[in-house]
């Protein structure tokens, strides 16, 4: 039985998994969830998910949601195949890769979302963009970004010299970043943009960010 | 070599870390950082968690940061002794990592705006938000309906058994339920009550509670 992940292409969290699955290089089928009539808040979407968002992914008779516990329960079903995104052969290697995940969750995300929430999310639902809570969310993520500068200056990755779920996770949300007036974050810290060049041009994220239509006519 | 956990005990984060220590019967050592002295942000400290946070761990030269990859890293380590924290299959493990997601994206921002608003801020002689306070408290209501149906078909968020998922929510829970008079949230919710009276009455968190006092 195929795997089958309830979501759309356009989605953030639905490209994290998606952009997973093209790296092991599995098969599944993405059902759409029709978002602008609500369907994900309803009796039968919410049966998968309580919490009413997307994406879900069903494999046979587990149903699992959150975006960071799918992707990594793929890395993990599916650790011999496609890249070695969790390093499960050294507990080191792991452990640092579990502490960039973190710090991607803790820190990067908080504060990228609310600006791509505001400038992409908003305007799709007739309102405006409030430009204080954008401004409070650059700087916050311009420190964060100046420790990423650190970071990448002594690793060629976040968790090591090697490509790794915790860089996977950055990617949809600094894609959609990198079409707000505000890219030169990324693109005025040297280790910070040659990370990111390398990150994005991977085959794997290139399928998925054809998808990503957000912002475009 | 017994392993080092930098933060204060009575911090919530190296509290989290600590009572994973405790379930696993780990050997460890405290180091005291003083948060109201801003040791945490001196360059030294910066040079062992560059976002200036606690807990910090050393297991001999290897250190960690950020508090739910430690526990996931000594619940991995020490496997075979204590409780199973992570679940045995791979489908198991997949529950618990999204009741752990769950924690950190649906439930913790809320109640940390929650108590710092409520608490820290007075603490700090500053006025708190009381109506972001309050939107905070409505979004947890929705959010604890979540968990009380949750619970009401499963002993414990992951299935069986007490798990990292239940362990990890552990301090925010008591902080809404012992300082910030939001109670409530638990005693008005049966299945909620009777896992919050479960894992708090555990002996290793009463033990964390003890070094904390």
């Amino acid at each position: 039985m195929a795997l089958k992940l309830h979501g759309i292409p356009m989605s953030t969290c639905t490209t994290r998994v998606l952009t997973c699955l093209h790296e092991k290089g599995l098969d599944f089928e993405l059902v759409p969830v029709n978002l602008f009539a609500g369907e994900h808040k309803q009796p039968p979407f919410l049966a998968k998910n309580p919490f009413g968002q997307i994406p879900v992914l069903e494999d046979g008779d587990l149903t699992l949601f959150e975006s960071r516990a799918i992707t990594a329960y793929l890395a993990e079903k599916y650790k011999e195949t496609g890249c070695d995104l969790l390093r499960h052969n050294d507990l080191k290697e792991a452990a640092l890769v579990k502490v960039w995940l973190e710090v991607e969750s803790q820190h990067y995300h908080p504060a990228i979302y609310q600006i791509v929430y505001q400038f992409f999310v908003l305007p799709l639902q007739g309102k405006t963009a409030d430009q204080a809570i954008i401004d409070v969310n650059l700087e916050k993520l311009g420190k964060v970004l100046d420790v990423y500068e650190a970071r990448l200056g002594t690793t060629k990755c976040l968790a090591g010299d090697f490509y790794s779920l915790a860089d996977l996770h950055h990617l949809s949300y600094t894609y959609y970043f990198m079409k707000t007036p505000w890219a030169s974050l990324i693109n005025s810290r040297p280790n910070v943009k040659t990370w990111w060049e390398d990150i994005s041009s991977r085959p794997a994220f290139k399928k998925v960010a054809e998808g990503m239509t957000f912002g475009e006519k | 070599m017994v392993m080092k956990v930098y933060g204060p005990v009575r911090a919530a984060c190296p509290q989290r870390v600590l009572a994973c220590l405790v379930e696993k019967g780990v050997e460890f050592e405290v180091v005291h950082v003083d948060l109201d002295s801003g040791e945490q942000k001196r360059p030294d400290f910066l040079l062992r968690q560059p976002f200036g946070q606690v807990p910090v761990v050393e297991d001999g030269d290897f250190r960690l940061f950020e508090s739910r990859a430690i526990i996931r890293y000594i619940a991995a380590k020490y496997a075979e002794q204590g409780p199973d924290l992570l679940g045995k299959s791979l489908e198991e493990k997949a529950v618990v990592d999204q009741w752990l997601e769950v924690e950190a994206h649906n439930f913790n921002e809320l109640v940390y705006t929650l108590v710092l608003q409520l608490l820290i801020l007075p603490r700090m002689g500053e006025r708190g938000d009381l109506a972001l306070a309050h939107t905070c408290e409505q979004k947890l209501e929705k959010v604890f309906d979540v968990y009380e149906q949750r619970l009401s078909k499963s002993r414990y968020l992951a299935g069986d058994s007490f798990t990292l998922a239940d362990l990890s929510h552990l301090l925010a829970i008591r902080n809404l339920v012992k300082e910030a008079g939001m109670a409530h949230l638990v005693t008005e919710r049966k299945s909620v009550s009777a896992w919050w009276e479960d894992i708090s009455n555990r002996a290793a968190w009463k033990k964390v509670m003890e070094l904390a006092a």
